[in-house]
């Protein structure tokens, strides 16, 4: 029973860092081959100070892609589910800040042209994957993880 | 504890693939923003010089001249036609067989977009819907080596 219970949490962490994982690695994909649009769209948030536009611009679908990679593969899976985590709180305040002000602006998510406008659903989007983030960030094993596989190895 | 020292180990990669990347990619953003570019408080769009030069030749805009001064006096973007704020009314309708709120303009000044973007305001309150302010202006055209014509051109 105890073995049933433990293979059924393994296959959902697994599930679940698959599915993060995918999403973070999808949304840093446009990103990553439009930097100057991404950049247009962090700045109609009007959250980024100006000096620091560009370095965030620039960073955050590298952070996304690797968090994503190393969430899926198992590897430092912890510190990608920390990383993701904090990453989600950051949208969702920003999402929160720009209803708030009645900003009229597509979201900039997934696609930096068009693409989904800021509105409650993507709050609530990113509160569920907030929620997901911690499975893997407070999971205590992960059986089927390049991390298990390590310590297996030593 | 164990997932903030992994998180570093992730922060470090990312900033050293960042750094590869911004070094290696021909479409790498500035190290600090430009101002202009996302002056925010426009009323308009700003469009890029290499956006607003391949509109150009793809003529597929029409070129505006908002700068003060008289018509004919200066060089322009080939084809431009002139609307001034202080003589909007009058430029208006010296255009306005020619252009019409459906076209899509991109206004241009000296340099900075402010003073555009009071006659960018002016249209759009009269009713032009695809407005672009050029980014730089007339300065930063010459600049680039856009084309320029000595005269005004007449509609």
């Amino acid at each position: 029973m105890t073995g049933a219970r433990s293979g059924l949490q393994a296959t959902v962490l697994l599930l679940v860092r698959l599915i993060v994982g995918a999403v973070f690695i999808y949304a840093s994909l446009d990103k990553l081959a439009e930097p100057a649009a991404f950049a247009q769209s962090v700045a109609n948030y009007r959250l980024v100070p100006l000096p620091l536009l560009h370095l965030f611009a620039w960073l955050l679908p590298i952070l996304e892609a690797v968090c994503g990679v190393a969430l899926i593969l198992g590897w430092q899976r912890r510190g990608a589910a920390l990383l993701i985590a904090a990453m989600t709180v950051m949208f969702i305040i920003a999402i929160a800040a720009a209803l708030i002000r009645d900003l009229d602006i597509s979201c900039g998510c997934f696609h930096t042209a068009g693409g989904h406008a800021v509105g409650r659903d993507l709050l609530l989007r990113d509160i569920a994957l907030l929620v997901a983030a911690l499975v893997p960030l407070l999971a205590a094993r992960d059986p089927w993880s390049l991390d298990a596989l390590r310590n297996r190895s030593h | 504890m164990i997932a903030f020292r992994q998180a570093l180990l992730l922060l470090v990669i990312t900033v050293v693939l960042a750094a590869v990347s911004w070094a290696v990619r021909g479409d790498r953003l500035s190290p600090v923003a430009d101002p202009e570019f996302y002056a925010l408080d426009l009323s308009v769009p700003l469009v890029s010089q290499d956006q607003a030069r391949a509109f150009f030749e793809a003529g597929s805009h029409y070129f505006v001249d908002t700068r003060p001064g008289e018509p004919g006096e200066r060089p322009v973007i080939p084809g431009s036609f002139t609307i001034r704020e202080a003589q909007l009314d009058a430029d208006l309708a010296a255009v306005m067989d020619f252009l019409y709120p459906e076209d899509p303009l991109i206004l241009y000044g000296s340099d900075t977009p402010v003073m555009v973007d009071a006659v960018a305001a002016r249209l759009a309150d009269r009713g032009y819907e695809q407005l672009l302010i050029l980014q730089g202006g007339f300065a930063a055209w010459r600049k680039a080596g856009g084309p320029i014509s000595g005269e005004e051109a007449t509609p």
